[in-house]
């Protein structure tokens, strides 16, 4: 029973209404926590389709203004947060760059919750380099029909994002990039279409039940490294709380044990500078690879490596490095001597040479009375054949035009385009010469293309003799073209 | 205008709680009266009092709150201008927060609209629904679209404008994950101009019902109060909270007032502390005038005193005249319907509302009274 006084009490404690709630849900990130945990990409996508918005709307309109109210845009790259963003399924959201640090800082701003960094591979930016993120979704069909199974949509894991793990640790089987298996099926339009990770962009099969491919069986190696990266990823916060100095002293412990540096760097199929200046130098980083080849060899787990503990790593018996040592052999110049000459009959150039013998520009050039012809016949061939296809493509103009003439249409682009056989993209050069050519015949309203500035004055002269030559059939006052004052 | 206007959370707390007592607030009458006309009117305006009616009524509505309870629909029912949207709008959130401390960021315990009096012959559900959508925080919600599973495909459903049924949809979805403990529709006399009142009243229920931890107020006059006395299956869960006026006794007297006159005087007397003028008008002594004027209502009188203050800062010396009085207050005729209709209401809730449960019947009299062994315990 509430008594008066305490009624009493509530009105005197009474704030009136709350803060305003944060704009999107504050639903967390699936299995937040774990190795499995949703990529912060995948994380946007389903909270913009549990909003019932497309992803784009929530980047271009909710994002934004967030970010504006934190009050850091000052401090932020020119563009706003919704630049580019699922380019490469947005890869510069899950890496563990400024980028990601910014799409986490908005998004938890956005959500009100913490920790979406972890969804992110921020907390390894201090420990490792290199290019960690695929460019592209990758899946494992088991976990997506697990996911189904489960009466829950299914959702892309930061996992299968990380490029140095191939395959699925759960299902043992290698990662897919889906395509769409049903030809002819797309939706009806864009409109149809519903982002989200584990559901095709095509047809929308949820769990990607459209793909053609089947995937394989991954090799045990390639389990083990998924392996290793799972749990790296379940242990980012332990991690990022360590930071990179107990991992150095964990090394130099492994190097004291089993011999020095030298032989580490050895067994792992490491540059021994590398390792040496890493282990000297607390701002280096080791690539992500190199550390992994490390506990391949050493049979230590990564994540307790990264956290600076020697624990060893069942199934690592017998694997080695991935990573090769770059090896150079002595250039053979009078293999690169024949070449060249050959090249000049062939009609090849210096930098096909390059590819076969696998040198550098360089080292052919020291060969200069062979390495100078080879390149002068390349460019007197580029030439003659650009020469070919701007004389092809006045040509080409020219008859549409004439055509367009005979008809009594004027020359713009759309009754171009309805002659058929001359379909043209705004870019090609046919594009360009026509515009270039209205205007020669005399159209005002034409507006010459940005490209035809850097056109020759050959060029324009030809196209000029072109116009020259419609002009009877058009009756209108040629316009001349300034190619002369070249 | 950069005044301080007094607040809830202000810097003079008040003292222990008494039946009668104003907010805390900012400043005091004293530095208040130096200020211009306009700053003062508007602090006086601002103050709520805090007078055993109101008290009652939030100490039931706390009861009628409690998440564990079976009351899914909650009808704050009282006379025009009692109070009841300043009630709500005071203390809703602190009556949420008691029962669920922790609020996390993106939820909205409290979403409250106004039902839409906008010249619509009938009451459009779309715009409810919507208002209700903003309330509950709800953003872009002109780009929202309707998805659809089928054969293992998903797809958004493709419509030039989001139907009923889609922005229903939607709604529930917002309330589900902003956690809304109570959905509360304010001016809910308004949903009466609803063609149907049987089609209405399984509306307002699917609402109730959206989830378990959610409950529905409407807040309005006496004109809603058969929508939940008529359907029994409402009427099971749901709960009508009368927020009533004080009545003036056939014969008041000014020694022996009953406990209505006494707790509206002290109201009085409170006002006339505040009062934003230099020469504040004896309000005590006409107190049997204007609880006549504003039918027992403090809403209503505080309202007509302002009026009041605002003339009387019209004047040179700021002195009350007998013609501001009678500019003040509501004349008769007015204040006649105005009684007739409360009248009218107050007989249509006499046994229905919450805490009236009929216990003329002498069994009932063994719930309360302590068994003969207890008392021997």
């Amino acid at each position: 029973m509430h008594d008066l006084a305490d009624a009493t009490q509530l009105w005197s404690e009474a704030t009136g209404p709350l803060v305003a709630a944060t704009p999107l849900y504050g639903i967390p990130p699936r299995c937040a926590g774990t190795g499995e945990v949703e990529s912060l990409f995948s994380h946007l996508l389903s909270l913009s389709f549990a909003q019932r918005l497309a992803p784009r709307q929530v980047v271009s309109h909710v994002l934004p203004e967030v970010e504006e109210k934190l009050g850091v845009m000052a401090m932020a790259p020119r563009h706003q947060v919704g630049w580019a963003w699922d380019k490469h399924a947005g890869k510069q959201m899950v890496g563990m760059h400024q980028s990601a640090a910014r799409w986490a800082r908005v998004m938890e701003a956005a959500t009100g919750l913490a920790g979406l960094r972890f969804s992110t591979l921020l907390p390894l930016e201090l420990l490792t380099t290199g290019n960690l993120v695929t460019d592209e979704e990758r899946v494992c069909i088991d976990c997506l029909a697990a996911d189904k199974a489960d009466g829950q949509m299914p959702y892309g894991r930061l996992l299968w994002r990380l490029r140095p793990a191939t395959c699925c640790p759960l299902h043992l089987k290698r990662l897919l990039v889906p395509t769409c298996g049903r030809k002819g099926r797309l939706l009806a339009s864009d409109y149809g279409r519903i982002k989200l990770s584990g559901v095709c962009g095509s047809c929308g099969s949820i769990g990607h039940a459209c793909r053609k491919e089947k995937s394989e069986e991954a090799s045990p190696e390639e389990v083990w490294r998924a392996e290793q990266c799972l749990r790296v990823l379940a242990a980012l916060p332990s991690i990022e709380q360590a930071g990179p100095a107990p991992v150095r002293a964990a090394v130099r412990a492994l190097c004291t044990e089993r011999g020095a540096v030298s032989s580490l760097a050895f067994r792992a199929g490491a540059p021994k500078s590398v390792l040496t200046q890493w282990l000297k130098h607390e701002e280096w980083r080791l690539s992500f690879d190199q550390l992994l080849d490390i506990c391949a060899v050493e049979e230590l787990e990564l994540a307790e490596l990264l956290q600076g503990r020697l624990v060893a790593s069942s199934g690592a018996a017998g694997l080695a490095p991935s990573r090769v040592r770059r090896r150079r052999d002595p250039v053979d110049h009078d293999a690169v001597r024949s070449a060249l000459v050959q090249a000049l009959t062939e009609k090849r150039s210096v930098t096909d040479v390059a590819k076969e013998l696998h040198v550098d520009l360089a080292t052919l050039a020291k060969h200069r009375d062979l390495y100078v012809p080879v390149r002068e016949a390349s460019a007197k061939r580029n030439a003659e054949a650009e020469e070919a296809r701007h004389l092809a493509a006045i040509q080409k103009v020219e008859t549409m035009a004439s055509n367009l003439a005979k008809r009594g249409k004027r020359l713009t682009h759309r009754n171009a385009l309805c002659e058929g056989s001359y379909c043209f993209a705004p870019s090609s050069v046919e594009s360009v010469v026509f515009s270039v050519m209205r205007t020669a015949l005399g159209d005002r309203r034409a507006k010459g293309p940005a490209v035809a500035a850097r056109l020759g004055p050959r060029y324009l002269q030809r196209i000029s003799e072109a116009a020259d030559r419609l002009r009877p059939g058009i009756g209108q006052v040629q316009i001349p073209l300034a190619f002369r004052g070249d | 205008m950069n005044m301080n206007l007094p607040t809830s959370s202000g810097d003079c707390v008040t003292p222990a709680p008494t039946p009668c007592q104003a907010t805390p607030q900012r400043l005091t009458r004293d530095e208040v009266l130096s200020r211009p006309a306009e700053e003062r009117l508007s602090w006086f305006s601002s103050i709520t009092y805090v007078h055993p009616k109101l008290l009652q009524t939030v100490a039931h509505l706390q009861e009628l709150m409690e998440p564990a309870n079976d009351i899914k629909i909650i009808a704050l029912i009282g006379p025009t201008g009692i109070g009841k949207t300043t009630l709500i709008d005071k203390c809703l959130h602190s009556l949420v927060q008691r029962f669920a401390p922790v609020r996390l960021p993106h939820e909205v315990p409290v979403a409250m609209v106004a039902a839409p009096a906008n010249g619509e012959r009938s009451l459009s559900w779309r715009t409810i629904y919507r208002r209700m959508q903003i309330a509950c925080g709800g953003v872009l919600l002109d780009q929202q679209r309707k998805a659809d599973i089928t054969n293992d495909e998903l797809a958004a459903v493709r419509a030039d404008r989001i139907g009923l049924a889609q922005r229903r949809e939607f709604l529930e979805a917002e309330v589900r994950h902003r956690r809304v403990r109570l959905l509360g529709i304010d001016e809910s006399h308004h949903l009466l101009r609803f063609g149907s009142s049987d089609a209405m009243m399984d509306t307002l229920k699917s609402l109730a019902d959206i989830q378990a931890e959610t409950k529905l107020m409407l807040v309005g006059t006496y004109q809603i109060a058969p929508l939940l006395t008529t359907y029994g299956q409402l009427a099971r869960r749901s709960a009508i909270l009368h927020y009533q006026r004080y009545h003036l006794s056939d014969q008041p007297k000014d020694d022996s007032p009953t406990e209505d006159e006494a707790a509206f005087r002290e109201v009085l007397k409170k006002v006339e502390e505040d009062w934003p003028c230099e020469d504040a008008p004896n309000l005590q002594a006409a107190w049997k005038f204007i609880i006549r004027a504003s039918l027992g209502s403090v809403g209503l009188m505080k309202m007509q005193v302002t009026q009041l203050a605002s003339l009387q800062m019209g004047h040179k010396r700021e002195r009350v005249r007998k013609l501001d009085v009678q500019r003040a207050f509501k004349p008769p005729k007015m204040l006649n319907q105005i009684e007739a209709e409360m009248v009218a209401g107050e007989e249509s809730l006499r046994g229905a509302c919450y805490g009236e449960a009929d216990l003329d019947d002498p069994d009932s009299a063994a719930l309360w009274t302590p068994t003969l062994e207890k008392r021997r315990a």
